[in-house]
């Protein structure tokens, strides 16, 4: 795998003397993963996703997207058109008056020629399974369904990488479902790298891996099976654990001594179960 | 204040083309000290439902008696500003009513709006600002420097400075950090049992539902589906997987246990202590026999 997009020794902060948001971050995102990052409100997540698509340019440090430095004015265009950002509040982010106009705008921007734009708009919203809603005014749609539009308005340009800041944090249990099986399928089919930020564990679990941050600084990487192993570092710095690893954890305080963690119910319960036939 | 609702419906746009039920056959009875939880999908009428408690939304038919105020169709209550007096709301996302200069300004406004001095709403804000996890430094600084999290206390605080006896809560952890819900959560539930509050939570999480509610109501479709205690409305399995709700964790888990192991445990187990202690019991039974 190639390295997509390279963070070296990235700085930001928001204005002079203040802290610094970002502190020397590295990362590195390879194609066609899923990579999740986790951290708890304020832990620089957000501003780092900024930075990934030239939304804000590092103090210190270079991103490169592709290869293309997203300091440099001649090639920020590349970055931006390589890497698309759906954010948190639907409400926020719905530019057009109908579900069709709203995927148009971004493609229209770009200079896409009418033919291909429509059937790009067609093509993308397909995508997402909105077809029905194409002329539907987006105060009629719910919230995973705003958030599969502005999906569709990103697919519409191709991208290599969409990032997920937060995406699904205020929706509800089934909106956040939507969203989230819209963009597997988009991975699994097209090939797409998902970065997805998030503070629900259970959602970073499913990716292929794991960047946790706290206070601006990336302080853990890895596969999720061998970050979750370290259950005290993810609730001191405020996350949750996924509640089989915190049966898992609790029993084993309470001197049981149970071997593979696991994310499943079911697992937990066949563990316990063998346990107790041992007894 | 018990708040009884009989026979409310609610029409939007009622007598055009876009007329769309939003309620009907709602009929709840809310004794005062209750904490209750609305569960539903986006779009089951729970918040148009929450609207009815203070007088924003008037009942197409039906009424709405809260103490000795009483809200039908038709009629006016004029009393509305008293009732507001006793019914505080805190809505979606509350950050986004923040309008003031200073934190305290924004704190003191609701009370000084309803009469109370400036003397005594400043030391209602200076008493809140530490209950919802800030400090004093915060009462003169502008809310608008505030992260997300901390302008959702502050305007929190502001809810509270009325000192409400009825408490409405419209998802007021969407959003948050788990740390931060948890703390919000907490603050709330403190809160209701300390004053004596009747708390009504509009929520998503089961997880909470569960933990902190005397009583639930689970809307769908604009009317009510199913209401209950935790351990009742819980317990039926099938009715939630009808409606396309979850059941706790803590539940899911201890079902599998009993069925793993054929044996029955308590029912009401909302909390991962409470799990651990009922799964330590089955691995202890089997150790002493």
């Amino acid at each position: 795998m190639s390295d997509l997009i390279s963070v070296q020794n990235v700085s930001f902060r928001y204005q002079e003397e203040q802290p610094y948001v970002l502190n020397n971050v590295s990362l590195t995102v390879q194609k066609g993963e899923w990579l999740a990052i986790v951290g708890h409100n304020g832990s620089g997540k957000s501003t780092l996703a900024r930075h990934l698509n030239g939304l804000l340019q590092p103090e210190k440090g270079d991103v490169l997207v592709e290869g293309y430095n997203s300091r440099d004015e001649e090639s920020i265009w590349e970055v931006r058109r390589r890497v698309g950002i759906v954010f948190q509040n639907p409400d926020n982010q719905f530019v057009g008056t109908s579900v069709r106009d709203d995927v148009a705008f971004g493609l229209e921007n770009n200079g896409v020629p009418r033919d291909e734009m429509i059937e790009r708009i067609t093509e993308s919203i397909k995508r997402v399974k909105m077809e029905e809603y194409m002329d539907q005014e987006p105060h009629r749609l719910s919230g995973g369904q705003k958030q599969r539009v502005a999906i569709a308005g990103i697919v519409a340009l191709r991208p290599s990488i969409v990032i997920l800041d937060e995406a699904t944090s205020m929706l509800d249990p089934a909106g956040r479902k939507e969203v989230l099986e819209t963009m597997r399928e988009l991975k699994e089919e097209e090939g797409m790298t998902v970065i997805s930020i998030t503070h629900d564990l259970e959602e970073a679990a499913k990716a292929d891996r794991m960047i946790v941050m706290n206070k601006g600084e990336v302080i853990d990487e890895g596969l999720p099976k061998d970050i979750f192993q370290k259950g005290d570092m993810l609730e001191e710095i405020g996350l949750d654990l996924p509640f089989p690893l915190q049966m898992h954890r609790a029993l084993k305080e309470r001197g049981f001594p149970l071997d593979s963690l696991t994310l499943s119910q079911e697992e937990l319960v066949d563990e316990i179960w063998t346990l107790q036939s041992k007894i | 204040m018990d708040i009884t609702i009989k026979d409310l419906e609610h029409l939007y746009s009622k007598g055009t083309p876009f007329e769309r039920i939003a309620l009907k056959d709602v009929d709840l009875s809310i004794k005062q000290g209750t904490f209750l939880s609305i569960i539903g999908h986006t779009g089951s009428g729970k918040s148009t439902l929450i609207q009815h408690l203070n007088g924003l939304l008037k009942p197409t038919s039906g009424s709405i008696q809260i103490g000795d105020f009483h809200i039908k169709s038709g009629e006016k209550e004029k009393r509305l500003k008293d009732l507001r007096k006793h019914v505080g709301v805190v809505f979606q996302y509350p950050e986004h009513q923040l309008f003031e200069e200073t934190i305290e300004k924004d704190i003191i406004f609701g009370p000084m709006n309803f009469g109370v001095a400036e003397d005594e709403a400043k030391k209602r804000a200076a008493h809140l600002i530490d209950l919802v996890g800030l400090d004093q430094s915060f009462l003169q600084r502008s809310p608008f420097d505030l992260s997300g999290g901390q302008m959702r206390r502050v305007a929190i605080a502001g809810v509270l400075a009325m000192k409400p006896s009825i408490l409405i809560l419209d998802e007021p952890t969407a959003g948050l950090d788990p740390r931060g819900r948890k703390e919000i959560m907490e603050l709330f539930y403190r809160l209701h049992n300390e004053e004596n509050l009747t708390t009504i939570l509009v929520t998503h999480s089961m997880e909470d539902a569960a933990r902190y509610s005397d009583q639930i109501v689970i809307m769908e479709k604009g009317t009510v589906a199913l209401q209950g205690t935790p351990v009742e409305v819980f317990s039926d399995a099938d009715a939630l997987t009808a409606l396309s709700l979850d059941v706790p964790e803590t539940m899911q888990f201890i079902h599998r246990l009993e069925t793993r192991f054929g044996t029955s445990l308590p029912k009401s187990v909302f909390t991962l202590e409470e799990t651990v202690e009922a799964a330590v019991s089955l691995l202890r039974k089997e150790e002493r026999s």
